[in-house]
């Protein structure tokens, strides 16, 4: 059911939102020389699109989820099956795979690419169920060491230094 | 053409880094596509910032050889795990898992590598002989043919071989709605840029399609958990005898030709074509009964089909520069970042570019059967290799190769964003193909638009009426129609098995 609560929820904010673009696009400013074809014409077109669109699925979620419901109620298993329950979709892994990916951005931003990357493959591959403990402590040196080679040597390509400290640290290395 | 065939084939001659980026990108396409989750087209974006150290001609090589080799990739677990590695190589399962299970996994190997090359050469020949003609044909289009040919391109991919066509037609306007941030192509004026000086030049294409295409995908699939099938081992491919080839000319063929027949039409991909293609076999078979229990002919024609439909898909590419596919959507970016505009003139200004193309993809399909052959083991080792350390390094890559590309790190800013972006729409059941392909075409849709209107007048009648734009608008009105109705068939049975169980 959530599945459809979401999705109702996904097609409410499309619809505020083209609403909401709408205004914006309505405030740019004009130009007598294009008349009817001016910078709103195009974004207006999209939106309304997008907000008829946006009816549709909530019509169609709604009937649904309405038809969900009388199952339901009527103690039978639904015809309507969620694609969520099969799926086998860890919510916990994914939030942590996330904050992790977030992590990984500033610190390269702030440490550069050697110390980030070491330290977000050291984290990513310990908290994943896999055995080979040894092979998790020496690949993300490996791979890191494999990537700055590749991309300062091989292919000459600018790879993020960091700031402070750091930025000096690397510059040791490219 | 035989000129653009010699020039190009001298440039490449004394350019041997070109084969060299042909037999890497084949090799990763096919590591790519035999990994379940790791779409060709993830393989495609993930390289498409390392196109930026070659030439244009070296990069679009290196992105076709990808491209042909993930389509065959995905039949080898799909064979030995009966776990499809990409959406296209699904058929192939059906027979040839019972076929690996029956003690035939080699043959089944082997009878897919040879149909693969088979139906990617009959489409590179096809996309030689189609793309040039159909390129001076589109020389004469105007600004209303190109904005019929961006409908045509967003429907067709929102309505065939989707599930809900609401959400793909969605999808497709989200696409197009963000590649109107930045300034408008005829005014000069912000749009939808909140004083954001970055967003002046509109979304960043390629960071987004990364982050919604690669990032999202890895994310997700680290967070499920997908059991595969039985595993089969101890494979040594072999190649089918000609006798037993020769056998299945005709399924061969018909579903080359399905397939890249398919592959031409805009937005609809090698997956429809693979489907397309069995059910053909089947109807033709003397023996039908035989499909699903490890027919070979039930792997000839989808694997057919899928390859020959990647030389079907460059057609609308490199002759009218509408992507024919995600992936091709895509190869618009490894094309923009040197500056070249995919479309009719490329044919003209960069002759020795697209023929190099050809030529390539001819290349990446021989040596396809030398690869497949010697190391199809090897590729299936691949699916050994832990999601644990091949996700985390997949988004080092995401990142370093977003951030290269031009030295910002408010791309990856962008990258991130779509790739949240991308998350939600593919748990909520949004295709993510019409949203590229709409942030693609949403330039060419608007300006042509625009410019149509100011040509005749502010008239949208005297735009549409055109006889070349009149056609593409009433496909595009006929594929919308076709989605529409398979939708309601569906929903139609659904509501029927309700009410029939509710009794």
């Amino acid at each position: 059911m959530s599945k459809y609560i979401a999705d109702i929820a996904f097609a409410v904010v499309l619809l505020i939102g083209s609403i909401y673009f709408w205004f914006v696009a309505d405030a740019l400013p004009r130009f007598p020389r294009y008349q009817q074809v001016d910078s709103d014409f195009w974004p207006k077109a999209l939106l309304v699109l997008i907000g008829l669109l946006a009816l549709g699925i909530l019509y169609q979620n709604i009937q649904r989820l309405l038809l969900y419901r009388r199952q339901q109620q009527m103690d039978e298993k639904p015809v309507v099956v969620l694609g969520e329950e099969a799926s086998g979709f860890n919510w916990s892994k994914f939030l942590l795979g996330a904050v992790l990916t977030v992590g990984y951005f500033l610190a390269l931003r702030y440490t550069g690419f050697l110390i980030a990357t070491a330290a977000f493959l050291s984290i990513a591959v310990h908290i994943t169920p896999y055995q080979r403990w040894w092979l998790k402590l020496i690949f993300p040196f490996v791979f890191t060491a494999v990537v700055a080679l590749l991309f300062v040597l091989v292919l000459s390509l600018p790879l993020p230094r960091g700031v402070g400290v750091f930025y000096q640290f690397n510059l040791f290395f490219y | 053409m035989i000129d653009g065939f010699v020039s190009a084939l001298s440039y490449m001659v004394s350019n041997p880094l070109s084969f060299l980026l042909i037999v890497f990108g084949m090799i990763w396409g096919i590591a790519f596509g035999s990994m379940p989750g790791l779409t060709g087209v993830v393989a495609v974006a993930l390289l498409i910032p390392f196109t930026f150290v070659f030439g244009p001609i070296e990069g679009l090589l290196l992105l076709g050889a990808v491209y042909v080799g993930a389509t065959f990739g995905g039949s080898i677990a799909a064979i030995l795990f009966n776990t499809p590695g990409s959406p296209e190589a699904a058929c192939t399962s059906l027979d040839g898992y019972p076929l690996a299970k029956q003690g035939h996994a080699g043959k089944a190997l082997g009878m897919a590598l040879a149909s693969s090359a088979l139906g990617g050469i009959f489409g590179t020949i096809v996309l030689a002989m189609l793309a040039p003609p159909l390129a001076r044909v589109a020389l004469t289009f105007g600004p209303p043919e190109y904005f019929a040919l961006a409908v045509l391109g967003i429907t067709a991919i929102a309505s065939i071989g989707t599930t809900s066509v609401f959400k793909a037609l969605m999808s497709g306007a989200l696409g197009l709605a963000i590649a109107t941030i930045g300034m408008d192509p005829l005014t000069g004026t912000g749009r939808f840029t909140f004083d954001v000086s970055m967003l002046l030049t509109g979304v960043s294409f390629i960071p987004a399609i990364i982050g919604m295409f690669a990032l999202a995908e890895v994310l997700t699939r680290l967070s499920e958990t997908r059991p595969l099938g039985e595993k089969i081992t101890a494979v040594s491919t072999t190649l089918p005898k000609l006798k037993e080839f020769l056998a299945l000319k005709w399924t061969l063929l018909r579903s080359a030709g399905i397939g890249t027949a398919i592959g031409t039409l805009p937005g609809v991909g090698a997956t429809t074509a693979a489907f397309i293609s069995y059910s053909e076999a089947v109807r033709w078979s003397k023996t039908p009964e035989r499909f699903g229990k490890g027919a070979y002919e039930g792997i000839a024609a989808p694997e057919a089909a899928n390859n020959g439909a990647v030389g079907g898909s460059m057609v609308p590419l490199l002759a009218l520069g509408i992507p024919g596919s995600a992936t091709t959507a895509i190869m618009i970016g490894g094309l923009t970042i040197h500056g070249i505009v995919p479309g009719p003139m490329l044919l003209v200004e960069n002759k020795e570019l697209v023929y190099s193309v050809f030529i390539g993809m001819l290349a990446a399909n021989l040596l396809m059967i030398f690869f497949g052959l010697k190391a199809a083991r090897y590729f299936a080792k691949i699916l050994d290799a832990p999601y644990a350390l091949v996700g985390p390094s997949i988004i080092v890559l995401c990142m370093t190769g977003v951030y290269a590309l031009r030295n910002n790190i408010m791309d990856l800013v962008v990258m991130l964003v779509f790739g949240a972006l991308g998350f939600i729409l593919r748990r909520l059941d949004y295709p993510i193909a019409p949203l590229i392909i709409g942030l693609v075409l949403g330039p060419i849709a608007e300006i042509s638009l625009r410019r149509a209107m100011l040509m005749n007048d502010f008239d949208i009648v005297a735009v549409v009426s055109r006889p070349i734009t009149a056609t593409l608008l009433i496909l595009a009105f006929a594929s919308l129609l076709y989605g529409l109705y398979g939708q309601f068939r569906r929903n139609a049975e659904l509501k029927k098995q309700a009410l029939t169980t509710s009794g």
